[in-house]
């Protein structure tokens, strides 16, 4: 059997995950309980799944957890995949919800770090060096997700990391269209004030 | 008249316009717009630099083969409440083991609740009993990491290990009391993750001291 190592990447900035038609297949597959199907679908959406649930919980070990509860979900309620919109929107949806909940359990653990005062942030940032490197960049620009809502994270990495646009969020976020461009438009004010370097020109430009 | 759009509305779209999501008339009226209006094409630019930073973030990257084992065991198991198609015939056996299935969720729930026993020929220190305030982080190494290697990176942070690795792979990791700062715990993971020998560093969800 082929290595779930094999060929693994993430695609990022692919307007889809995955190609939809392949998807449906497989999908179509694992409601009649097919276990290689779900296999594949797995070594698909594995690494787009842990980073997004990442991405949202802050939370390697919730990740790990959430992705195999994506999963289960799949594999429970395939048959109910509605083609409403595409397998990953609906996948990304489960994913969405579940990293909220995960998260929303384990905040008796994490409260310390999500209340760290948004101005002290802020101060920390302006007081921080200058950054020298992209790679500061992306520090900087970890830390200050930190500090937006796990919805704001959520919207900021659907739209660039897998490139959504604000319809597919809509429906993985389950809210209407217009919350989706408010949160980005908030998010986007955070991100503004705890990394400045992101409206100046990187010397290497 | 059709592309006049107003600066609120070409602001908030912005995003899509950089991530190649917007369309027709609405992506016509935002490019419109951005030729007369300063502001805008300076945020384009500030979304673009955001766009392209996260999309060169590295992921995490960790092998999905123990994972997915897990999760073949959890299918392994009795699942009284799944109705797989086939099993439709079953449901007055399906409710009655619903019942059962949320004693067992609820089991699960207690038992993610307790803190985790460590694999065989794993770490646990003193530090697990330690009352001090210490922060907590998880790290995950590169697969060719040697035990020394190990040892050093995180001695290196001013931190020891104090469990793991899970079936994951995932280390939890006290950092000293001088790491312990909301700044020095960032700056840790600044560290650890520039370092060959890691592949992921993150907080930890792990209690402190000795909760």
């Amino acid at each position: 059997m082929k290595n779930m190592d094999e060929g693994l990447q993430i695609r990022p900035g692919r307007a889809k995950f995955s190609d939809d038609a392949s998807d449906t297949l497989l999908l179509a597959r694992i409601a009649r309980g097919d276990r290689d199907a779900l296999r594949e679908l797995y070594t698909v959406y594995y690494h787009p799944l842990l980073r997004f649930i990442y991405r949202v919980t802050g939370q390697l070990e919730l990740a790990q957890e959430g992705i195999n509860d994506v999963m289960l979900v799949i594999w429970r309620s395939s048959e109910s995949f509605g083609r409403r919109s595409t397998v990953a929107t609906w996948i990304m949806g489960i994913a969405y919800r579940k990293a909220l909940k995960l998260l929303e359990g384990s905040r008796r653990w994490t409260d310390r770090f999500a209340s760290v005062d948004f101005d002290a942030a802020i101060e920390r940032s302006e007081a921080a060096a200058e950054p020298t490197d992209d790679a500061d960049l992306r520090d900087l620009l970890d830390q200050a997700l930190r500090h937006l809502s796990p919805e704001h994270r959520a919207v900021v990495e659907l739209t660039y990391f897998y490139g959504c646009s604000y319809d597919e969020i809509a429906v993985i976020a389950n809210c209407p269209v217009n919350t989706v461009k408010t949160r980005m438009f908030h998010a986007r004010a955070k991100l503004r004030k705890l990394v400045p370097k992101l409206g100046k020109d990187s010397p290497a430009t | 008249m059709s592309s006049s759009i107003e600066h609120q509305h070409a602001f908030e779209l912005l995003p899509w316009l950089v991530n190649g999501r917007l369309e027709g008339s609405e992506r016509d009226a935002v490019e419109a717009h951005l030729r007369s209006c300063l502001p805008c094409r300076r945020e384009l630019k500030e979304q673009q630099r955001l766009r392209t930073a996260l999309r060169e973030h590295p992921a995490v990257h960790i092998s999905p083969q123990t994972s997915f084992d897990r999760l073949s065991r959890r299918l392994a198991e009795p699942e009284p409440a799944t109705v797989r198609p086939a099993a439709r015939g079953f449901a007055a056996f399906a409710r009655f083991a619903a019942v059962g299935a949320a004693g067992v969720a609820l089991l699960g729930l207690l038992l993610w609740l307790v803190p985790r026993e460590p694999q065989p020929g794993t770490y646990r220190t003193l530090a697990d009993s330690a009352a001090a305030s210490v922060a907590r982080i998880d790290v995950v190494f590169a697969d060719s990491v040697t035990a020394a290697e190990r040892e050093h990176v995180i001695a290196d942070v001013g931190g020891e290990i104090v469990s793991g690795p899970t079936e994951l792979g995932r280390y939890t990791v006290a950092l000293d009391g001088g790491h312990s700062g909301d700044g020095d715990v960032a700056d840790v993971l600044r560290r650890l993750s520039r370092d060959p020998h890691v592949r992921f560093a993150g907080l930890s969800l792990a209690p402190e001291g000795t909760q």
